[in-house]
């Protein structure tokens, strides 16, 4: 199986990301879609505004992205900045700020391992998808914990339009 | 964070009044019942449904005739009933009797608990609001972000052990201000390096927007194409090493490389961000002269990045981030 790890630096290599997404913005956590029998993989992509002292500001995510898994074939592409939905939002305006309270205790480092084991349980969860292990409530417990902690609140809107049914189950705790 | 989303619904214990077309209305409210109105609340039709999802309160409650306190109420799902709330209030923390910072407090989860609070002073608020108007500067307005960097120092080191030509490249740095057009920057001082040639970087950036290879960021396939508009000739790879980088300084070409700029400009420090953001940089040279080799670069986005020397685990750790992707560049 190819973890989610693997798969996303295939997509941040591959053409979608290297063609369409300007550098200088970073991806969010994936979140998962189940469509018919097809497991996608949404992704989001935002800038930050680097600032010393735990002031880096959050911009809006000004990407979507969603792919099938574990293929990597995109699905769909939406340019935030061009969808009607989104014409109140101002861009260029921080929507919050970096670290959030509930990662405040965690160095650099400690978000890296927390941020690995985030990954490491959604991959057993799209293993169990896959029918190709088990996902038992501590599991559930544990990557629900981890995405509640390490998403930033101030992007939970986005979270929850890439995915509603994800976000109410692993993110909004 | 109101107007983020595609809202629907209206709202939990308030009339959820049809918008009849209308985006927006606002009716003054006396929230205290003194007769006297100290207040207002704007319902917003956010998602142009006909149905106002969002209501925002705006309230003086010591009647000094400043609004000190607003709440916002949404129907963020489309079912009815509040979902999200924020409030955001003006406290004395000294006691004074004067306001001096912002308490934030907001219940994403519609339980009317806040899971989040804060009080931010009046710095802490502008940086939050990003309001040029409230105190925050842009750095490319104000006195720029200073990363602190080594620069690389001919004087003091063993010339015979660089690779590259970072005394005569740094001649060539600029700096580009905040966020976007650091891949056009390190494409026009990596030219103007092999060729020996001034090129206005604005107008680069011009050329670029036109072509559409420059919308607030430059993508990592046209981390070339200014080159290219040069005359330069390129080659673009992922999977590059140390070697790859000495052999093209080496051949008289030059490199500009894909890094998370976090790794760089805040190496082991305590600050990082939360995503690994690319950035564009030259590389200008390698010095072997220390024990560690030490990479050489002109990075247009900080105040101080001209033949900056980042010890090569570092700029590895921040290249890795990319892919190791490069684009080599010759005249």
């Amino acid at each position: 199986m190819l973890s989610i790890q693997e798969f996303l630096k295939k997509i941040n290599t591959g053409s979608a990301v290297r063609e369409n997404i300007p550098m200088g913005l970073g991806m969010g956590f994936p979140v998962l879609n189940i469509t018919g029998d097809r497991l996608l993989v949404s992704v989001f992509y935002y800038r930050s505004v680097l600032r010393p002292n735990d002031q880096t500001l959050l911009m809006p995510p000004e990407y979507k992205l969603t792919l099938d898994y574990p293929s990597g074939k995109l699905t769909s592409f939406e340019n935030l900045r061009l969808d009607p939905r989104y014409a109140k939002v101002n861009f260029d305006k921080p929507v919050g700020i970096f670290r959030h309270e509930a990662i405040k205790h965690l160095d650099r480092d400690g978000y890296k391992k927390a941020k690995e084991d985030l990954y490491d349980a959604l991959n057993r969860l799209i293993a169990f998808l896959g029918d190709e292990g088990e996902f038992t409530k501590e599991d559930e417990e544990k990557l629900s914990g981890l995405y509640t902690m390490m998403t930033e609140p101030s992007l939970h809107p986005f979270y929850r339009s890439l995915s509603p049914q994800f976000f109410e189950r692993y993110i909004e705790q | 964070m109101k107007d983020f989303m595609d809202f629907s619904g209206a709202l939990d214990g308030e009339d959820p009044t049809i918008s009849q077309g209308a985006d927006s209305f606002t009716t003054g409210t006396d929230y205290n019942g003194d007769g006297i109105m100290d207040g207002e609340a704007v319902y917003e039709d956010l998602n142009g449904d006909g149905v106002f999802d969002t209501i925002t309160a705006s309230v003086d409650t010591n009647g000094d005739g400043i609004v000190d306190f607003v709440s916002v109420y949404q129907d963020t799902n489309g079912d009815g009933f509040t979902d999200y709330s924020a409030t955001l209030m003006d406290v004395d923390t000294n006691g004074d009797g004067i306001a001096d910072s912002v308490f934030f407090g907001e219940d994403a989860n519609g339980d009317t608990v806040f899971e989040t609070t804060q009080i931010m002073d009046a710095e802490e608020w502008a940086m939050f609001t990003g309001s040029p108007d409230s105190g925050y500067v842009p750095v490319d307005e104000g006195g720029g972000f200073d990363a602190g960097y080594e620069q690389f120092n001919p004087a003091e080191t063993d010339m015979s052990q660089v690779v590259g030509t970072p005394v005569a490249d740094e001649q060539c740095w600029d700096y580009q201000g905040e966020n976007g057009p650091c891949a056009i920057y390190a494409q026009v001082m990596a030219y103007e390096g092999m060729t020996g040639q001034d090129i206005d970087p604005q107008q680069m950036i011009d050329v670029a927007t036109e072509q559409g290879w420059y919308d607030d960021g430059t993508s990592m396939e046209d981390m070339d194409k200014i080159l290219n508009y040069l005359g330069a000739e390129t080659e673009k790879s992922f999977g590059g090493d140390m070697e790859d980088l000495h052999n093209c300084l080496e051949n008289g070409g030059r490199i500009v490389v894909a890094v998370d700029g976090n790794e760089i400009w805040y190496g082991n420090t305590e600050t990082y961000a939360p995503n690994d953001p690319n950035h564009a940089v030259e590389v200008i040279g390698i010095d072997y002269s220390s024990p560690e080799p030490m990479v050489i670069i002109n990075d247009s986005g900080t105040m101080d990045g001209h033949a900056i020397t980042v010890p090569a685990s570092q700029f590895m750790d921040a290249w890795e981030d990319s892919g190791y992707y490069y684009v080599e560049a010759y005249a």
